[in-house]
């Protein structure tokens, strides 16, 4: 069964439609990333499936429950990451975590209390006075504590610097190995969420654009680098993407490369190179590609 | 309970209130010591001020910033990340703001209630008052929070139907007034629970269905609120064409204040709600006139009329004994204590001398000399059947049967002096 689906989900604010009939679907212990620019529906779409947000249209599951009409009973196995942490400002993070323990039935507050220490975040400090990087980190320590079978991050390591970031993925990691946790995080980071991620759904103007599995968009995607010679018509069936010449030689992204077909066209193997989550993503944004 | 554990954080994480309502009531003690505000009744009207001051302001303050505030940034709200429903998120929050308000309202009136200027009777009621208006003050300021956040301008509708509400109400009473006074009751009655049940279902049933979404909460809110506040003078509307109809005899029965003896008695006539003028009638003759405004009381005997001027400063007796005719206000004078409780006890049969309880204290007036002949304070009550003016001016109070025998005040010292036993009390 799967963790997370959604099947032709509208959600929007008033009568204004911010996502338009999305459709996804997370295996349980798989991992989400989320991908659209700034505006295409990611928060949105993330409210609607946590029960913040009424559908317009459509329906969606988390662990089997309706989160519109069974939030309560499923926050009990989801925990957020809120894009802004918004514990009370003048909450510290180990009241927090009291709170947090006297509304739910399991609780590790001395296993969050570790957690934030490992990341060098003060629990005794008023939420208010950490730091962006740290809040978020307490979020995420918070939202851990329950042991949740659902994780949702929106845009956690938005503004957080490089060590911090890379104590946040760390965590979810370890998270990940230790329970199987489900995880699904919209988020700008491609480079963070790639090694972590193994499934993407691409969200454009309200529309997902495409879900699969990481592996299947990296086999079908290539970055093209061919000589300046090269027939630009003899990437035509390979779905080029952005295709220009510079004098030097050909670049581009090509959305639909075939091993078999390249090699029967007798093209040079070493011009098609495997593409990066953020090659993958902006040929799907900027170039159309699907 | 879950609804608990969030009340005890809004109690917990807006604990500066306490600061600020200790610093009020310390100030509400000190101000009557400034320049020109002296005595008692300045101390307990600083106190009261404050004390309600303090409530509606604490109250609406939490309720505009608080939930509306978290929705209205558009974030993961912290609390509805939680496994709460809705019902304990909401009413463990405004709970905790009702009690913050109430509590701060108290620690205001602690130092009036510690001095004795404001009895522990007078005061439980007091916040119990407060502590019932608070509660519609946390819905409206909350209503008014999402209104804001949401920036829509379905909140000059929601303006104007409070408008068109109070001031069909205001209509509604003025004409049950005049019309059918038993019906004003009904209303007055029925107002509150039907505005606090609209406040309640424009409260929880738009954040039932809208949750997150302000704009569809706001639309929502609307929808509740438009019927709502209509449905009032609508009742109102049909109680007094019931009235007018017939209805039972309790919604048309005149409001009626007879003197104790004698035919005269005040009956409530045309006239505002702000400025309740009554008819001064005489039950035997059908004589009648408009009654003075103001709050006014019979003396024992029936024969004068004592009143209080609008503005709370001027006594003045009428004398009513010629029946037909009102010899107009004989003496006027000013109140020795603005503002303060008035009950009258009784009033010479010369009208020189005039009875009264002021706040705690046992007054009587000299109204010719437009002074005080005595003042005995600090009694909490007064038995003003044991008061009679005699024939000759004076006044005799009956001792309790501990003490037994009688006291008389010589209206010349305005001292008490044992009665000889000479002089045979006057029946009221």
């Amino acid at each position: 069964m799967s963790a997370i689906a959604c099947e032709r989900l509208t959600l929007g604010y008033g009568r204004r439609e911010v996502v338009v009939e999305a459709g996804l679907e997370v295996p349980a212990g798989g991992f989400l990333a989320l991908l659209g620019r700034n505006g295409a529906g990611k928060s949105t779409l993330v409210r609607g499936l946590l029960g913040l947000l009424p559908p317009i249209a459509g329906s969606a599951r988390i662990l089997g429950l309706d989160p519109w009409k069974d939030r309560a009973a499923l926050m009990a196995k989801v925990g957020v990451v809120p894009e802004t942490p918004d514990v009370p400002p003048a909450m510290t993070l180990a009241d927090a975590s009291a709170f947090c323990g006297r509304l739910r039935g399991t609780w590790d507050a001395a296993g969050v209390l570790e957690r934030l220490d490992r990341m060098g975040v003060d629990a005794r400090k008023p939420f208010g006075d950490l730091s962006r990087g740290q809040r978020t980190q307490g979020a995420l320590a918070l939202a851990l504590g329950g042991s949740p079978e659902v994780l949702v991050l929106d845009d956690p390591t938005q503004g957080l610097d490089p060590v911090a970031r890379r104590a946040f993925f760390r965590e979810v990691l370890g998270d990940l190995a230790e329970r199987g946790t489900t995880v699904l995080m919209a988020t700008h980071d491609l480079e963070g969420v790639e090694t972590l991620a193994d499934r993407v759904a691409v969200l454009h103007e309200g529309r997902v654009l495409v879900q699969a599995p990481l592996e299947d968009l990296k086999a079908r995607f290539r970055r093209l680098n061919a000589p300046a010679q090269a027939d630009p018509a003899a990437f035509a069936p390979f779905g080029p993407v952005h295709l220009r010449g510079n004098g030097l030689g050909l670049e581009g992204t090509l959305a639909a490369f075939d091993a078999d077909a390249w090699a029967r066209a007798g093209l040079d193997p070493d011009w098609a190179r495997g593409a990066d989550l953020e090659t993958i993503f902006t040929a799907m944004v900027e170039g159309g590609a699907e | 309970m879950k609804a608990w554990v969030f009340a005890r954080r809004e109690l917990r994480e807006n604990r500066l209130v306490w600061a600020g309502a200790a610093f009020a009531a310390v100030v509400g003690r000190a101000l009557p010591w400034a320049k020109g505000l002296r005595g008692e009744n300045e101390v307990l009207a600083a106190a009261l001020a404050l004390h309600l001051g303090c409530v509606l302001a604490v109250a609406g303050f939490l309720a505009f910033r608080g939930i509306p505030g978290d929705l209205g940034e558009r974030r993961l709200g912290f609390d509805l990340a939680q496994p709460a429903g809705l019902g304990a998120l909401l009413g463990g929050r405004l709970l905790g703001d009702w009690l913050l308000a109430v509590g701060s309202g108290a620690l205001v009136l602690v130092p009036a209630l510690a001095t004795g200027v404001l009895p522990w009777g007078k005061g439980l009621g007091l916040m119990a008052f407060t502590g019932a208006l608070a509660a519609p003050t946390l819905l409206a300021a909350h209503l008014l929070g999402v209104a804001w956040r949401a920036r829509s301008l379905w909140i000059l509708l929601d303006l104007g139907l409070a408008g068109f509400l109070g001031w069909s109400l205001d209509a509604l009473l003025n004409t049950f007034f005049q019309e059918a006074p038993g019906g004003l009751e009904v209303l007055l009655f029925a107002t509150p629970p039907v505005l606090m049940a609209v406040l309640l279902l424009a409260v929880i049933l738009p954040l039932a269905w809208g949750r997150t979404d302000l704009a569809r909460v706001r639309r929502y809110q609307t929808l509740i609120l438009t019927p709502g506040l209509l449905l009032l003078p609508a009742l109102g509307f049909l109680l007094l064409v019931w009235s007018r109809a017939g209805g039972p005899a309790s919604i048309r029965q005149p409001l009626r204040k007879n003197a104790p003896a004698g035919a005269w008695s005040i009956v409530v006539g045309p006239g505002r709600l702000q400025r309740p003028l009554g008819f001064l009638v005489n039950g035997a003759t059908g004589f009648h006139t408009e009654a003075p405004g103001g709050p006014c009381a019979f003396s024992g005997d029936g024969r004068h009329l004592l009143v209080v001027r609008p503005a709370g400063e001027d006594l003045e007796i009428v004398d009513l004994a010629l029946g037909d005719r009102i010899l107009g206000s004989t003496v006027r004078m000013r109140l020795p204590r603005r503002g303060a409780s008035l009950g009258l006890g009784a009033v010479s049969q010369d009208a020189r001398r005039a009875l009264l309880i002021l706040g705690r204290a046992l007054v009587v007036l000299d109204l010719e000399a437009g002074r005080i002949l005595r003042e005995d304070k600090g009694e909490r009550d007064f038995f003003l059947a044991r008061y009679v003016f005699l024939p000759d001016g004076s006044l005799q109070e009956t001792l309790p049967p501990a003490k037994g025998g009688a006291r008389i005040l010589d209206p010349g010292t305005g001292a008490w002096r044992e009665a000889d036993g000479s002089q045979a009390p006057v029946p009221r």
